[in-house]
């Protein structure tokens, strides 16, 4: 005996290792209760997390598909509102030569807007909208979607687009499209048949209206577009011609911003009342209004994680704490104390894996559940949030055991055998 | 008392071991010195509070003395640090208490593996079973500690102790929670054990188990007599 006592045991690291994932599964699976009760409050812990995550970026990717449908390559020319620059305009059809030239090339629509009043005389309804008098290129510069019917034609006479919310106004109950529509501008009434319906363009703007920080180019666009409009197709042959503005669509490959910026330069040089902006602009400025409010909002999930690391805290304390003898039995029988702290973290990690897992279908189903019955977006699963949420559950569950497993590895185990 | 320090596989000189109870100092172990040679079978006997189990303990590296020396092997245990403290604890020393000291949701091949899965030594299954049927549990490897009596959860323990062929065992009252019968067969297991050759320090209230030691020691208020 004494000579086989002499041969020193060594240890593969392999083996080592495999010992201690054997111990560590044996510690979570010889404790139903504790493992079950971890793995719950784990579990659910981790399904908020990541469904809060999902839901936050969902909205973001939402906004920004809802914000490209305004034309990410459009920019915008307008006359500073007000009742002045409206009365004098002193904006002409000639000043559009030189934006479309300084947008190296593209299309260009001209626009006039004024108050009106349209009336259904079948059904005695009627409304106040804005009608807004420009050219077939508008249908062709921003990516229209429509409800039903066309957009306007080249130099087609008497006949509008109606705004998808003036049409649910004036007729609620049946097509528009088809429709003779009487309008009255300034006291003048003219007819005009209804060719089509769209889809109201500028939803998007009201829906985000909060989250857009971009001062100048959003007081514009919400002063202007407070009303829904009509659309009419204008005779704009004249070069001096007033105008209220224009929308230009820049080519392929050329930067909506940089044009926006030339624009405006030169308008200022004209001394010209109108401001220029792009819309990838102002999306970009929403956008980024969007990711402050969800950084904001993400400080919810910050809280649940904390307020699970309390609770792994709390239970790893008593938990551990009922596994004193033991743990003095294993220090008695040779192991040492980064091996006892190694084992209840492993323990720990593969506990928060298998919650993770388990999380994250939680999590979608519960998306779901959320998109189904509250929500206008679909919760987005990113993967680099997952393994955030999932590193962060392993992180907070091993940050709550090590400190009392160390405590635990450092007792007397003499005392602590005496004692139980 | 003394056996020639060079073969001597234990060693204490002058180890004195004290405690503060409050304000008290109590003096468990005074100027112990003692020798143990390889192949002995040493025990020790002592009323309660005479400091055996202290004893017992420093010799199985799990506790420092106060004062003094404690050579293993030839080397001052007062030197090491907790990593090899615990390997000589996991490699060299085999513990068997009162009170088995079982892991109690573990098999009992499970328990007698533990010190094999800590040193990482292989083949940790066939040599646990061969202990097991050393002490006469071959038929009960995968019963738990509460399946088992405590005759043989003390066998466990034993196997436990001998599975990583160690240099000593050292045996803490290992008939104290038995009856007379189950006692008398766990001491047949220590003769035999001796008789392969282990160097067992036994320590008892027993005369009848303290008789069986080469060497008989009595330990009284913290001192050694022979």
């Amino acid at each position: 005996m004494s000579s086989e006592a002499k041969q020193p045991i060594r240890v593969p690291r392999r083996g080592a290792i495999g010992a201690a994932v054997t111990f560590a599964r044996r510690g979570l699976t010889r404790r139903p209760l504790q493992t079950a009760l971890l793995l719950f409050v784990l579990t659910i812990s981790l399904a908020g997390t990541m469904t809060i995550m999902a839901v936050l970026s969902g909205i973001k990717a939402q906004m920004f598909r809802d914000l490209q449908r305004v034309g990410l390559d459009v920019v915008n020319i307008q006359m500073t509102p007000n009742m002045q620059n409206l009365l004098l305009s002193p904006l002409m059809m000639e000043d559009t030569k030189w934006m479309l030239n300084a947008a190296e090339g593209g299309k260009l629509a001209p626009f006039r807007v004024d108050m009106a009043v349209g009336a259904d005389l079948v059904e005695s309804r009627s409304g106040e909208f804005l009608l807004l008098t420009t050219t077939h290129q508008w249908g062709g510069i921003a990516p229209l979607e429509l409800v039903e019917g066309r957009f306007l034609e080249v130099n087609e006479k008497d006949a509008c687009v109606l705004d998808e919310q003036v049409a649910d106004r004036i007729y609620p109950d049946r097509s528009a499209v088809g429709e003779n529509l009487f309008v009255s501008v300034e006291g003048r009434i003219q007819v005009f048949e209804i060719v089509g319906v769209l889809k109201d363009p500028f939803a998007i703007r009201k829906k985000f209206d909060e989250l857009d920080f971009a001062g100048a180019a959003r007081s514009t666009i919400n002063r202007i577009l407070e009303f829904k409009s009509v659309y009419i197709t204008g005779d704009f042959s004249e070069p001096h011609e007033s105008v209220h503005g224009a929308v230009v669509k820049v080519p392929e490959g050329v930067d909506a911003r940089k044009v926006a910026r030339a624009i405006q330069k030169a308008t200022d040089e004209r001394d010209l009342p109108t401001v220029a902006w792009a819309r990838r602009e102002w999306v970009e400025n929403v956008m980024k209004g969007a990711d402050l409010t969800t950084q904001v909002a993400s400080l919810l999930w910050v809280v649940v994680l904390f307020v699970t690391g309390i609770m792994i805290l709390t239970i790893s304390l008593v938990a551990i704490r009922e596994r004193y003898r033991e743990l003095a039995i294993r220090r008695t029988e040779g192991a040492y104390r980064l091996q006892i702290v190694g084992q209840l973290l492993l323990e720990n990690i593969l506990l928060s894996a298998l919650s993770g897992c388990l999380a994250l279908g939680i999590a979608q189903w519960a998306g779901e559940i959320l998109e189904a019955r509250y929500l206008s977006w679909a919760p987005t699963f990113l993967w680099h949030e997952m393994t955030l949420a999932l590193g962060l559950g392993i992180g907070i569950g091993a940050l709550a055991t090590v400190i009392p497993a160390y405590r635990a590895a450092s007792l007397d185990p003499v005392e602590v055998l005496r004692q139980n | 008392m003394a056996t020639d320090n060079k073969t001597a596989l234990i060693q204490l000189e002058g180890i004195h071991k004290t405690y503060q109870d409050g304000v008290l100092k109590v003096h468990a172990l005074c100027d112990i010195n003692l020798s143990v040679g390889r192949g002995e079978l040493i025990t020790i006997m002592g009323p309660s509070g005479s400091g055996k189990s202290t004893l017992l303990h420093i010799l199985g590296c799990l506790d420092h003395p106060t004062e003094g020396r404690y050579l293993f092997d030839g080397e001052d245990t007062n030197e090491y640090r907790d990593r090899k403290l615990a390997e000589t604890r996991n490699q060299r020393i085999g513990f068997v208490f009162q009170s088995f000291n079982l892991l109690q949701r573990e098999t009992a091949i499970e328990n007698v593996t533990l010190p094999l899965m800590y040193a990482g030594a292989n083949e940790a299954q066939s040599r646990a079973k061969e202990a097991l049927r050393k002490v006469g549990l071959g038929e009960r490897l995968n019963h738990r500690p509460g399946q088992l009596s405590g005759g043989e959860q003390q066998r466990v323990a034993i196997a436990r102790a001998i599975v990583k062929r160690p240099d000593v065992i050292l045996a803490d009252e290992p008939t104290g929670n038995l009856d007379t019968q189950v006692g008398s067969n766990i001491k047949d297991v220590f003769k035999n054990l001796h008789a392969d050759g282990l160097t067992i320090v036994l320590i008892t209230h027993n005369p009848d188990v303290a008789e069986m030691g080469t060497r008989k020691l009595k330990l009284r208020d913290g001192q050694l007599e022979a």
